[in-house]
């Protein structure tokens, strides 16, 4: 029945899809880097450290389970602490000069759930390896948001399209214009979701190029999952709300909104003094920017962690449940508006 | 019974009626002609039949009762504009259509596609207009409706197959079909209407079966010896709606059956007498633009 909505959100996902595959040649590319750079393994380097005649090798299994073997080698002033956790990964932390370790470890990596640190001191350089680290799943789905955004803004103002020349069609066939509005909107927002399912499939084929991480999610990530949902939902409710009555101009309508939704977080947490004028202002400018979907997005506040609702003070800092309820509503809102407003649009 | 039936039926725009205290009846399985010059209200009227457009005042209905959406299942409307989808084939035009519509036959939309030579994987947005109103035509057709709306369905197509929408109009009115057009060649609806009615300036300025209004409007042409005869008692007699002398011709434009007259004109003197039949373009322009209706003659003196 909506196969011409299904066809419009199949071609905004063609254009996520060749996003995506730019994002994975260059993660290939990278890769490639990577490989020639870290030629050795941290693990080949350090059975070839235990494998000199110099070295003395300690395991004992600690209290949790987790292995640990200690390669100790005063004659090349080697030393390394390898915590084998199993399923859980590995840890290995490697102190030796640092003429030895600057070659095999020339830059720091965090990629996936592998993660290289170097600290150096007094001709010494330490490096820390952390692999197959919990990666949390809700993360990669914030990770993938601006892709979700991208395609809420070209789906978004569905009606608007409808309403530049092609009501005749969508209004002479035999549904509601209601059931018709609401159908499209929620192809549409599959849409936005599938996006965001293609990208963090992506982006697990990107980390799988580096080190298959060990992928988990918790009630935090779960929230950060539904927040990564529900805000390009939200953005494209908002877009169709605001063109929904219009026949032209959805570009301009575009255009505003994507500044105005960047720049009202920064005035509206712009402290103003102290005069009635500016707490006015002030409260004005929070209470419109409540309706932004942007600022639910984890580090949008001022402090870069919380979101924007709590960087306004509305509500504590763990909001993200609330952020979730408030996306909800806002979602079926600016949808619900979208549709009273084609209501009263004619052909 | 009507299956459309529209009562004065009024839609303002701004300051001004676009249509404004239209009756019309459209009886079922009739194909009837809704005429008018550009502007006259025959798109907006239409809009107001599909719902498309609010009617200011007045009331429209489908076999009686008000248009419901499930009604679009039997009724499909061919647009005076294309209102395609220009990034879509044709192909997928008629996907959207079969899923869509429950009556679809996809046989028959084949058939169509061919009798109009489209290409399924062309998009609209490279086909030519009369390409475009060929494939609008093909997804009205294509789900065989009982009612049919089609503002100026041969927009933009060649001769050859404005005869072949033509023909589908005729078959379909013959299978029990309504259908409703409207359109500038005024000789296919001629061919294919009933029933016609004329807009102007967003009234019903005529309303009739073809039939009866050609049977009623003739032009009765007297040829007098010299141009010295006598116009009186013509102008007095309600059945003529327009004199015109022209040096020694007298036409006398007749609206209510011309009984009589030829003998009158007789007994006024003239020396012959002719009785024309109008055909639709005449009464059309008649009802719409006198003053035109009759080019081919001398002006008036």
């Amino acid at each position: 029945m909506y196969y011409v909505e299904y066809l419009r959100a199949l071609r905004a996902l063609r254009v996520v899809a060749i996003l995506l595959g730019i994002l994975l040649a260059l993660v290939v590319v990278m890769r490639l880097w990577l490989a020639a750079v870290h030629a050795e393994s941290p693990d080949a380097w350090v059975t070839q450290m235990a494998q000199s005649s110099t070295a003395v090798v300690r395991t004992q299994r600690l209290s949790d389970g987790t292995v640990k073997t200690t390669i100790d080698d005063k004659a090349q002033r080697t030393h390394a602490d390898i915590y084998d956790r199993g399923y859980a990964g590995k840890r290995l932390v490697i102190t030796a000069p640092s003429s030895q370790l600057d070659m095999h470890f020339k830059h720091p990596l965090m990629i996936g759930s592998l993660h290289v640190v170097k600290s150096d001191a007094n001709g010494m350089t330490t490096v820390v390896v952390d692999t197959n680290g919990g990666e949390n799943i809700g993360d990669l789905f914030i990770v993938s948001l601006p892709f979700a955004l991208i395609v809420a803004t070209i789906l978004g103002g569905a009606l608007a399209k409808e309403n530049d020349g092609h009501l005749e069609i969508a209004w002479t066939r035999p549904v509601s214009r209601a059931v018709y509005a609401v159908t499209a909107m929620s192809v549409d927002i599959a849409a936005l979701a599938a996006t965001e399912v293609l990208a963090v499939v992506v982006f697990v084929i990107a980390q799988a190029f580096f080190q298959m991480p060990r992928y988990g999610i918790t009630t935090q990530g779960f929230q950060a999952l539904l927040v990564a949902l529900l805000v390009p939902a939200a953005w494209y409710a908002l877009v169709t709300a605001c063109s929904a009555s219009f026949k032209r101009g959805l570009g301009a309508v575009i255009g505003l909104l994507w500044p105005a939704a960047i720049l009202l977080p920064v005035f509206a947490a712009v402290r103003y003094g102290d005069s009635m004028t500016a707490r006015t202002v002030s409260g004005l400018l929070r209470a419109v920017d409540t309706l932004n979907p942007l600022i639910y997005l984890p580090g949008m506040g001022p402090d870069g962690v919380t979101n924007g609702l709590s960087g306004l003070g509305l509500l504590g800092t763990s909001s993200l449940w609330a952020s979730i309820l408030v996306l909800i509503a806002l979602t079926a809102a600016y949808s619900a508006a979208a549709i009273v407003q084609w209501w009263g649009v004619e052909a | 019974m009507s299956t459309i039936s529209i009562q004065h039926l009024t839609k303002i725009y701004g300051r001004s009626a676009a249509v404004d205290d239209v009756c019309i009846e459209i009886p079922k399985g009739s194909v009837f002609g809704l005429l008018g010059p550009n502007g006259a209200g025959k798109t907006t009227t239409f809009k107001c039949i599909l719902g498309l457009a609010r009617p200011s005042s007045g009331t429209t209905l489908i076999d009686g009762a008000p248009l419901v959406p499930a009604v679009f299942e039997r009724l499909a409307y061919v647009p005076e504009r294309s209102v395609l989808y220009e990034w879509m084939t044709a192909g997928e035009h008629m996907e959207a259509q079969r899923r869509s519509f429950k009556r679809y036959d996809p046989a028959r939309a084949t058939e169509l596609f061919a009798l109009f030579n489209l290409d399924a994987r062309k998009r609209v947005r490279a086909m030519s207009k009369g390409m475009q109103t060929a494939l609008a035509i093909v997804l009205a057709f294509a789900s065989r409706p009982e009612i049919l709306v089609l503002d100026e369905p041969t927009s933009g197509l060649d001769p050859v197959n404005q005869r072949a929408v033509l023909k589908l109009i005729i078959d379909a009115a013959a299978q029990g079909a309504t259908v409703v057009l409207s359109s500038h060649q005024i000789g296919q609806v001629e061919r294919a209407a009933e029933h016609i009615a004329i807009l102007q300036d967003g009234k019903v300025v005529l309303n009739g079966a073809v039939d009866d209004l050609k049977y009623q409007r003739k032009i009765v042409e007297g040829i007098f010896e010299s141009d010295a005869f006598s116009v009186n008692g013509f102008e007095r007699d309600a059945r003529i709606s327009r004199v015109e002398k022209t040096g020694r011709i007298l036409r006398l434009t007749v609206s209510d059956g011309s009984d009589g007259l030829a003998a009158g004109l007789v007994s006024q003197g003239a020396q012959s007498v002719r009785i024309v039949d109008l055909n639709l373009e005449d009464i059309f322009l008649n009802a719409v633009a006198p003053s035109q209706s009759t080019a081919d003659v001398v002006e008036a003196s």
